[in-house]
């Protein structure tokens, strides 16, 4: 059975999350933001870590940064709420999920999953990576 | 009176007045005093020269020989002349012409050596002869009234001279005074007119009195002046005006930007935790269905939260259109006129019966910077959003596409030359001034609820100015509204070159 660590800040989200794919047969771990997630990485290991990007503390890229170097193939799914928290050009210092998705992507994340997501979206990037 | 006073004409007649109010009686005097005195000498110098004569006629003539002919050379005394009294002592006889007379003495009174001597209204004199050794005097005397007659109708005479000259004199001061001040009052009136914004009023005079020329010319100088001093003034102003318009209206630009700017900041938040938020409700309402079997009556229930869930969504993807924005350098260069007609070619068959819909797309339009579905996005929300302005009515859609005229560049803040214009306009309601504020507001409409979000145009702003472009709006109320999307032409080939751009295309 695929072992899965999702790494969220937002409880809701991940035990949401959980719970799907825990009845969708997958043996699931969750973790509280982006330290709690490499610990627990390292800890237990994963074949498929499910990430937020904007998190306090930790934030995604710097996880899929760690989880990379653990492991190279670990698969690596980076979620989030999308968007921008200020358009561009007003606002310098704008926090731009784009900017951290498209990081993610160059650190490693396999596939970019934007909130919110249903049911089939989220079986459907894990059955690919698991397959892949 | 007293405006009579104030003016020139009716002090220069006043001074008139006085001078010869001062003048005339002395001059009256004068005159009286010269004519009577002339009259007097006259009437002296004729009698003593007439009784000369007579006593030459006694002298020379036989006339002492006879007393007839004495008497009647005295009595032509008393006839021929204004004669009183005539009398001839010779050779111890004494003749007296005798004519019924009322003036005049009885006898002699004796010699007068002035005019009017003697107060007796006559002038007597003697003259001694001397005929053939014999020695006599000659007496006549003459009355004085027609001398005092004529020197009385003289006087009458140089009253009724002096009263004609004060008369004219007066008369001519008033006009020489008048014509004096015409010119003056000329150049009152002009400066009046110029007073009262009349520039042009000259105020030059052609009198001909120099000092009054030459401050006619001085004062038109001086006006010239004015008008020129006045002239850059209001150019100035209006510049000032101009320049303090344009800086309001640039204010009003970047306080519009910084408001939207905090809104999408703010809506681009709520929009991120949200989205968070409807993870769970999505994936637990999911795992809930499925917990329940067909049919069961919570199920409808939970799909509808499920539709409520997907339409938030959709809201949220609404608000991330607005914030998503790209890097300049991630844009590239999109074929607007392509793009435009495409969405009218969607919308052709979409629209109401009721609404013509108008494409005008220039040939040959150069490239923009952008993103081909950003830019189908705008024109869509843009089309959608005249639709509805027009909905119940009939009317006409119509999409242009051509280069940017000046005027909307420079009310973007755009530089002149650089910009492709796409409009979307509409024949409907217009909005007003207040309306025209608030439409890039994410969620304000002035839509009854349930036929839109309120974000179209909040996506519309958004996009156009993540592409480095701008949108101007032109609305009134009842004249229907234009939305000018100007987006920057890619290369740095600018409307200049558009004709170069049209032969190649």
């Amino acid at each position: 059975v695929p072992k899965i660590l999702i790494i969220d800040d937002e409880r809701d989200v991940r035990d949401s999350v959980a719970k799907v794919l825990e009845r969708s047969g997958y043996e699931v771990r969750v973790a509280d933001g982006g330290t709690e997630g490499i610990e627990a990485y390292q800890k237990h290991g994963a074949d498929v870590v499910i990430t937020d990007i904007i998190m306090p503390e930790t934030n995604g890229v710097d996880v899929i940064a760690a989880l990379r170097k653990e492991s190279p193939s670990v698969r690596i799914i980076a979620i989030s709420g999308g968007g921008n928290f200020a358009p561009i050009g007003y606002v310098p210092m704008a926090i731009t999920t784009n900017a951290y998705l498209a990081a993610a992507k160059k650190v490693g994340a396999d596939a970019i999953l934007t909130k919110p997501f249903e049911r089939k979206d989220l079986l459907a990037a894990i059955d690919g990576l698991v397959r892949s | 009176m007293a405006r009579i006073a104030d003016s020139l004409a009716g002090r220069l007649g006043l001074v008139a007045l006085a001078i010869l109010v001062l003048l005339l009686p002395v001059l009256y005097v004068g005159l009286d005093r010269i004519v009577a005195r002339s009259q007097q000498q006259m009437f002296v110098t004729d009698i003593r020269t007439y009784a000369r004569l007579l006593a030459d006629e006694f002298e020379l003539g036989s006339a002492t020989d006879s007393e007839e002919r004495t008497r009647a050379l005295l009595e032509n005394v008393l006839l021929s002349r204004e004669g009183v009294f005539a009398e001839l002592e010779f050779d111890g006889r004494t003749v007296r012409a005798e004519l019924d007379r009322t003036t005049g003495a009885e006898s002699f009174p004796g010699e007068d050596f002035a005019y009017g001597a003697g107060g007796d209204q006559a002038y007597y004199l003697s003259t001694p002869i001397v005929h053939d050794k014999r020695s006599g005097v000659l007496r006549i005397g003459f009355d004085e009234r027609p001398v005092e007659a004529t020197i009385r109708e003289t006087r009458r005479r140089v009253l009724f001279s002096l009263g004609a000259f004060f008369v004219v004199s007066l008369l001519m001061a008033v006009y020489f005074g008048r014509r004096l001040a015409q010119p003056l009052v000329e150049l009152q009136r002009a400066s009046r007119q110029v007073a009262s914004g009349e520039l042009a009023a000259t105020l030059e005079t052609g009198s001909d009195i120099s000092e009054l020329r030459e401050l006619g010319r001085d004062l038109e100088f001086m006006r010239t002046e004015l008008v020129s001093v006045s002239g850059r003034l209001r150019e100035q102003m209006r510049e000032r005006e101009i320049a303090d318009r344009e800086r309001r209206e640039l204010e009003d630009r970047l306080a519009e930007r910084r408001r939207l700017a905090t809104v999408g900041t703010l809506a681009g938040g709520i929009a991120h935790e949200f989205n968070n938020i409807l993870v769970p409700i999505q994936l637990y309402t999911e795992l809930a269905i499925d917990d329940l079997g067909a049919g069961h009556p919570v199920r409808a229930d939970l799909e509808r939260v499920q539709d409520a869930a997907r339409r938030a969504k959709r809201i949220v993807n609404d608000i991330f259109a607005f914030t998503r924005g790209k890097d300049h350098e991630e844009f590239g260069s999109v074929n607007a006129a392509d793009v435009a007609a495409e969405v009218l070619r969607l919308y052709e068959h979409m629209v109401p019966g009721g609404i013509h819909v108008v494409q005008v797309i220039e040939p040959g339009c150069p490239p923009v910077v952008g993103d081909a579905g950003m830019i189908n996005q705008v024109i869509h929300n843009l089309c959608a959003n005249a639709v509805q302005a027009m909905v119940d009515v009939t009317g006409e859609l119509k999409v242009s596409v051509m280069p940017a005229s000046d005027t909307h560049s420079s009310q973007a803040g755009l530089a002149p030359g650089t910009c492709l214009d796409i409009c979307v306009s509409d024949s409907g309601h217009g909005m007003d001034s207040e309306v025209r504020k608030r439409i890039f507001e994410p969620f304000f409409t002035t839509r009854t609820v349930g036929r839109g979000t309120g974000l179209g145009l909040f996506v519309v702003h958004g996009m156009v100015e993540s592409m480095g472009g701008a949108v101007v709006v032109e609305s009134a109320p009842g004249a229907g509204t234009s939305f000018h999307v100007l987006l920057q032409i890619a290369s740095s080939t600018a409307v200049a070159d558009f004709s170069g751009t049209q032969a190649e295309g």
